[in-house]
Formats: C-alpha cells, structure tokens, sequence
C-alpha cells in the first residue's frame, strides 16, 4: 500500500457531550479532515464508518449532512477496533484503485449508553457470569507479576506518564496529571490492581481521516501550488482472536502479536524502525500486554523500561503521546481514527507540546471485543512512515 | 396452585443440575479427542464435525482471578471470577467462591459447586462457581 497516504486529518475533542447527536458529533471532525486535505466535500467518492453503539446507518446519515448522498456507504462494527477496520477497508479500496479520494470516519456517543464498565455479549459465557473488562487486565496483571516481578507501581507508571502526555493535547478529555500515588490511591474497580484511574473513561467524540491514492494526492498539491510531504499509509492489518485450542499463556497477547506481525511483513516496517506508538490503553495494564506483543520490547521488560522513562515523549520510543485512551479518551468507534490523527500530526511535526523528535515511522494499534474461547475478537495494527 | 419453579441452569447446554450437584457439559472430538467448555459444534483442533456431548470432571487448578468492585448493576459486587484448567486440560471460565480478603494462590486445587446467578427475571437461576478444596 505504498501509494495510499493520510491525506487529511480532524477531530473533535473527546469528552461528555450529551447534548449533541453522532451526526452532530461527527460532521465537524469530516469537515476538519476534508479541510485539512486542502479539498471540498464534492471530491469525497466514497465513506467509511466505524462504530459500537450508534444504531443503524451512522455513516449514511453523516454523509446525507455532508450532501453527499449518492456515495457508496461502509458501517463497519469490530467493538474497539471499528474505526480502524473502516481505515483497512478504505485503505483496500484506494490500494485497489477503485477510489482515489475516500473518507474514513470514527465516531461514539458512550454518555448515557453505558456505565458501571462493558461486559461481553449476553451469548458469551464471559458475559453472563460478569466478566467486565477491567477484571480481564486484573486477572493478566496477576500472571504477569508472577512469570516477570512487573509492579503495581509499574503499572500505575502508564497512567501517570499518559495523563503527563494530555496535558499538552487540546482534544484530550482530561489535561491533568496524576501522581503515582493518586493513581494507586484511587477507587478499585477490579482487583488486583485496577483502579479507576487505570482505566480509560467513557467519552464521547468523533474522528476522521481522508485516504487518497498518492497520485491523486500529488495531483491536488500540485494543483493547489502547496508542498507535497505526504504521510504514507503502508498498512492495516487486521486479525481475529484465534481459538485456544491448548492451555494459553495470558501474559502474552496473541491477537497483538498476530496483528502485529502481519503488519511488519506486509509494511517492510519493523518493529525496530518504529519512532512513536499509539497503542490501545484501555486499561494501564493493556498497554504493557501489548508493547510487549508487538515486540517493541521483550516479554517482561515493559515495567523496568518504564521506570527508565523509556517510553516517555523524550525517551526512546514513545508511546500514547496523545496521552492515549486512559486521558485522551475512548470513544470506541473514533479511538482507532484518532490514533491515525495523533501519527500524522506527530510525522508532520504538528503536535505542539507533546512533539516526539523527528519520528519517520509511527505504529497505532487497536483490540477489540471478546469471543469466549479466543483471545479476543478484532485487533489491528496501521503502519504510516514520512 | 402451581409448584415454584425449579432451580434452571443458567445455560442449559453448559450446565446440568442433578439433585444438589452440578455438571459441566463440554464437547469431546470423535476424530482427535479434544475437550471444550460449552460445548462445541465443530472441533477447534481438527475442524472435525463428529463431536458428542460429555460431562466434564469438576476439578482442576485456578490458573487466575480477580475480586470485581464495581460492575453493571445486574451483578451486585463484589465478586470474583476467574480461570480453572480442568484436569481434562480445558480451561474454563467461572465464579469463584472464596471470600475476597482470602489468600487464594494461583496454582491452588479448586473443585465445582452449584452458584445461584442474578437474573434479569428474578427467576431462580443456578450456574456453577470453582471454590478451594477442603472450603465449604
């Protein structure tokens, strides 16, 4: 996919907007992300959305408040993932040449929809004996202390140094830092080891990103007299939880690291030519899982490297300097977007106080949803490079 | 005068009361002898269709767990749940019933008992919980 490139990005703030409805929400962000492409809504050929909980056809009725009506329309539901996976198939559909001008949409209202944490489907056994999320990254925490001494501490070290990152991102539903001990010190909500400030908070928001073939892209910069310094979209990857046939070890995330490798084979970008991540932060804990399962360090080693701030904006690979979903927010449907949007701001230099330092190649990476008998349902990992 | 209600398995296919004890019910592969927890329609290991129903053995080991604090008002707190490897080498998931301040130890012998399980219904309705062995 080495002629696609993120042509355009926009976001609203994530945060509590009971007042405004998903189309509301959403058509500033498409706006923002058109704008920013240097193009006029009329160019848009095509429009994918991601979303959890919205209902029937959000992406038709933000594309019907664009006046583009007419256009082919994509839903795609993948729980955490789903704006990510809208990227892939945008992403496929420039690739294959069948457009070179697409619009890929995030957008979630959680305020009023959800509370107390999300369980599983009522189908799934998980659900109905009252597996909520949180109690998913206690139960790992715990396997990981044992196999590898990683901390408490360590652990509340990642909402600490993401909650540091927001301060300075103005879409960020919290800009405030927390201490170790505020982080440690809040309510449980799952024990051992998640408290409230451990987990991402419910939010509302909306993101988007225009996808263009890059010769479409150079053609319209040319055409505006503007400079052509395209950020390249190498790849979406996309896997599925893969049935545990034998006894799994938790501590290590397979759809990760399948995700994962997938990416690095098809992108040619491996996991040593990363400059900066977005990696899905649901929980502190997922985000050690996960570092870990994309191979950007060693099984184990998350917790001491941390302690070195080793993935701090300043240190030697960043990771969540948007100040991730634990501060930044999570809108389920808009999360795997606003990542897209935090790489290309921080490929373009544009990322204000929280710039890493001239990175050339930048990882995001989503998982979503739970399948009993798998280790988990969707998960994706986008490649861009400058 | 209608006779209250028994005691339902809150799965039917998974679970199965017989006087006071529970069962789980899991599949086994005619083609490679694989175990599952429910049960399953095709073989995860060897895609074999030829599967049969069976009931599982109730002991095993808690592989890991977690005391749940806050969670949707259908499960009232706190509570805890966890994984148990059976000894037929199926991982399930389950309550545990322990009380939360108990040093329950990864690794530990738990068996299966019968847990009543909040339903939506107010119906009476059982599932099954692992707890350590020689607790009651």
């Amino acid at each position: 996919m080495e002629s696609t490139v993120i042509a355009g990005v926009g976001m609203t703030p994530f945060g509590k907007f009971l007042d405004r409805g998903l189309t509301d929400l959403g058509l500033p962000a498409c706006l923002a992300a058109i704008e920013d492409a240097g193009l006029e809504p009329s160019q848009i050929q095509a429009a994918y959305c991601g979303n959890v909980f919205g209902g029937p056809v959000p992406g038709e009725r933000l594309v019907a408040a664009m006046g583009l009506g007419g256009i082919p329309v994509t839903n795609v539901e993948n729980y955490c993932s789903s704006g990510s996976t809208a990227l892939r198939e945008a992403a496929i559909a420039v690739g294959s040449g069948l457009h070179d001008i697409v619009l890929v949409i995030g957008v979630e209202k959680l305020f009023g929809r959800v509370s107390d944490g999300l369980l599983p489907d009522d189908e799934d056994l998980e659900g109905a004996l009252g597996l909520v999320m949180a109690a998913q990254y206690a139960m790992r925490f715990q396997l990981h202390r044992e196999r590898y001494g990683t901390t408490r501490e360590q652990m509340a070290m990642v909402s600490v140094k993401n909650h540091r990152n927001a301060v300075h991102n103005p879409n960020s539903q919290y800009r405030k830092e927390f201490t170790l001990d505020q982080v440690m010190g809040s309510r449980p909500i799952v024990e051992p080891g998640i408290h409230l400030l451990d987990c991402a908070p419910i939010g509302d928001g909306a993101a988007a990103v225009v996808v263009m073939s890059k010769e479409r892209a150079r053609r319209e910069a040319a055409a505006r007299g503007s400079e052509f310094q395209p950020v390249t979209l190498r790849t979406v990857a996309l896997s599925s939880g893969r049935n545990q046939t034998e006894l799994a070890d938790l501590t290590f995330e397979t759809i990760t690291a399948d995700a994962g490798r997938m990416a690095y084979e098809e992108s040619g970008v491996g996991p040593g030519d990363i400059d900066v991540a977005e990696v899905h932060d649901c929980f502190s804990m997922a985000e050690i899982l996960r570092v870990e399962a994309l191979g950007l360090c060693k099984p184990g080693e998350y917790g001491p490297l941390i302690e070195r701030g080793h993935w701090d904006i300043g240190g030697v690979l960043p990771v969540n300097p948007s100040g991730g979903l634990l501060s930044k927010g999570h809108p389920l449907g808009a999360t795997g977007i606003a990542q897209v949007c935090e790489l290309t701001w921080q490929l373009r230099g544009q990322a204000g106080g929280r710039q890493v330092a001239s990175p050339r190649a930048g990882l995001s990476h989503c998982r979503g949803g739970t399948v009993y008998g798998t280790d988990g349902a969707s998960c994706t990992v986008a490649i861009v490079t400058r | 005068m209608t006779e209250p209600a028994a005691p339902a398995p809150f799965r039917p296919d998974a679970l199965e009361i017989d006087q006071d004890q529970v069962h789980l019910l899991g599949s086994v592969c005619a083609a490679c002898g694989a175990h599952a927890f429910p049960p399953r329609q095709v073989c995860a290991v060897c895609r074999s269709t030829s599967l049969r129903r069976a009931r599982l053995g109730g002991t095993g080991r808690l592989y890991t767990y977690a005391i749940v604090r806050q969670a949707p008002k259908e499960f009232p707190t706190p509570y805890i749940i966890g994984y148990v490897d059976l000894d037929e080498g199926v991982r399930v998931f389950t309550r545990v019933l322990a009380r939360p301040e108990q040093d329950l130890r990864l690794g530990m012998r738990v068996s299966l008992r019968p847990a009543p399980l909040p339903s939506a219904s107010g119906a009476p309705t059982v599932a099954y919980a692992f707890a350590p062995d020689g607790e009651e």
